[in-house]
């Protein structure tokens, strides 16, 4: 469920939305895996006292949302508690799963007003349905990676992949994927490479000359969409390349890709293989000195 | 049998030679397997199922998907929302178990024709789910099966009589939680046997309506009956 922003015939809590004076809405979302299951701790809170009191009196309740679009999973988790804990087996999710907070009306509440209404509305009450929203939170993604995959086992944010057509004579890199940066070598070349990857020897090799160049196209396109990258929030490849980004102190956000030098990055996170590869074709004479 | 699966760097493969799918899997029907020039691009998964055929008895395609839904959704009701929404099974049908069925009721006209029918187009979103050729058989009987009436398929029944009644109650927002989706179906069946005319006007409108409620209420948060009783106001009997 996207939450866009929208006007209320009452008021609202909400960000981006002054009906209230001083009051706040908080939601946040904690989640672990255990055995099969996803466990996900809840938790909202609000500083208005009348809604607090209403809360207590089962009038309004906290609502969580928890949607995943690829599995058509929805289930709203009605609580007067400000933490609840939620079990959702791992079966009924598959990647982006979205939490949104609210406080919605259990009754229909007649003549709500409250102390904290800001100019606009003090002086007034509403009339507000059962099931219509008080206050809306942030709205909280996060991603199931699943340990254990259904059918088989994936990893690494590269497909080597052949081209059939005998004319293909170029190698391709489609960024375009959500799970995987895809490497399409002709299919003479794809069979060398595939011949070849399980010599370990000659990996710094491979990794020199077809995955760094792959590496950099996906750099360079996301320096070029750093204003956007919001739209690689559920690219599997970008959040993987985020985390071992980050551990070489690299962050990829818009002020640093701005300055970032795809070719060194590149190298930094496959670790120098082209001066392993010159290396080896060479016979592996190292300086021992 | 065992359900299949395409592996995944078959399935990347495929999509990215789609050219090649296209002109000799679907148009001239050989194994993707030799395609691919690779034997094991097509896997078996631990899931057991009761072998079945698709229905393909009749002129028109589209009449036949009723019973499809029936015959996949039976055999395969085993299946969890998180492998039904893997990709890798349904294109192992599209492109090999099911391919007969695919051109009977999916051949494309031309390469770049109805390529959603046969691959996901876009992830973690349900939209593919209701294109895919055959993976939308098993979402529509997943949504529409009501173990709880005497004829379990009645509102899928209803559903299969117009292909616009499909896409304005399934393939939209409020279609990701089966008890709105029971809820809302059931009210137009209802209303129907109960004397109301039903058309595709009818539907679209009921389709906005909840739509539009969705934007006031968490519809999650209301009941099957709430939403029933509402969806029956706004037809008007």
């Amino acid at each position: 469920m996207k939450i866009r922003p929208r006007y209320f015939p009452y008021p609202v809590i909400a960000t981006n939305n002054d009906s209230y004076l001083n009051t706040t809405f908080e939601n946040d979302v904690l989640f672990e895996q255990s055995g099969y299951n996803i466990i996900f701790t809840l938790q909202a809170s609000t500083n208005n006292t009348e809604i607090n009191k209403l809360l207590e009196e089962g009038k309004v309740s906290f609502v969580h949302h928890i949607e995943c679009a690829q599995t058509c999973f929805r289930k709203a988790i009605v609580t007067g508690d400000g933490s609840v804990e939620e079990l959702i087996p791992q079966s009924k999710l598959n990647g982006i799963v979205q939490i949104n907070s609210f406080i919605v009306a259990r009754v229909d509440l007649t003549r709500y007003k409250n102390s904290d209404f800001s100019q606009d509305y003090k002086g007034f009450s509403f009339s507000i349905k059962k099931g219509c929203l008080l206050a809306i939170g942030k709205s909280i993604e996060i991603e199931i990676s699943k340990q254990k995959d259904d059918l088989e086992n994936t990893s690494s944010i590269f497909s080597v992949l052949p081209l059939i057509d005998p004319n293909e004579t170029f190698i391709k890199v489609d960024t375009s994927n959500s799970k995987k940066i895809l490497i399409y070598l002709p299919y003479k070349s794809y069979n060398i490479y595939r011949n070849s990857s399980s010599n370990l020897e000659l990996q710094s090799v491979m990794h020199s000359m077809i995955i760094i160049p792959a590496l950099m196209q996906a750099f360079e396109e996301l320096k070029a969409s750093r204003n956007d990258l919001y739209l690689y929030s559920d690219c599997r490849w970008f959040n993987s390349l985020k985390k071992a980004c980050k551990q070489l102190k690299i962050s990829l956000d818009e002020t640093e890709l701005e300055n970032l030098d795809p070719y060194k990055a590149a190298q930094m996170l496959l670790d120098s293989p082209t001066v392993r590869a010159l290396d080896y074709l060479i016979g592996g004479q190292e300086d021992e000195d | 049998m065992k359900i299949k699966f395409i592996t995944e760097e078959g399935l990347l493969t495929a999509k990215g030679n789609y050219s090649t799918i296209y002109k000799e899997v679907i148009k001239k029907s050989n194994n993707i397997c030799n395609v691919l020039n690779d034997s094991s691009v097509i896997k078996e998964s631990s899931i057991e199922i009761e072998d079945f055929s698709f229905d393909m008895s009749q002129e028109k395609a589209v009449n036949t998907d009723l019973e499809n839904i029936r015959r996949v959704y039976n055999h395969m009701k085993g299946l969890s929302e998180s492998q039904a929404s893997d990709e890798r099974i349904w294109v192992a049908f599209t492109l090999n178990q099911g391919l007969d069925y695919m051109k009977y009721r999916w051949m494309p006209e031309s390469e770049s024709d109805k390529i959603d029918r046969f691959f996901f187009k876009t992830a973690n979103s349900k939209r593919p789910l209701f294109r895919n050729g055959i993976a939308r058989l098993w979402w529509i009987g997943y949504h529409t099966y009501d173990s709880k009436r005497i004829n379990p398929y009645e509102l899928t029944e209803f559903i299969c009589k117009d292909q616009d009644y499909i896409n304005n109650l399934l393939d939209i927002g409020f279609a990701s939680n089966p008890k709105i989706t029971k809820a809302v179906i059931s009210a137009v069946v209802d209303a129907e046997k109960q004397g109301a005319k039903i058309n595709r006007e009818v539907v679209r409108s009921v389709s906005q309506y909840v739509n539009l409620l969705g934007g006031i209420y968490i519809l999650d948060c209301l009941s099957y009956d709430e939403i029933y009783e509402k969806v029956t106001n706004h037809i008007g009997l």
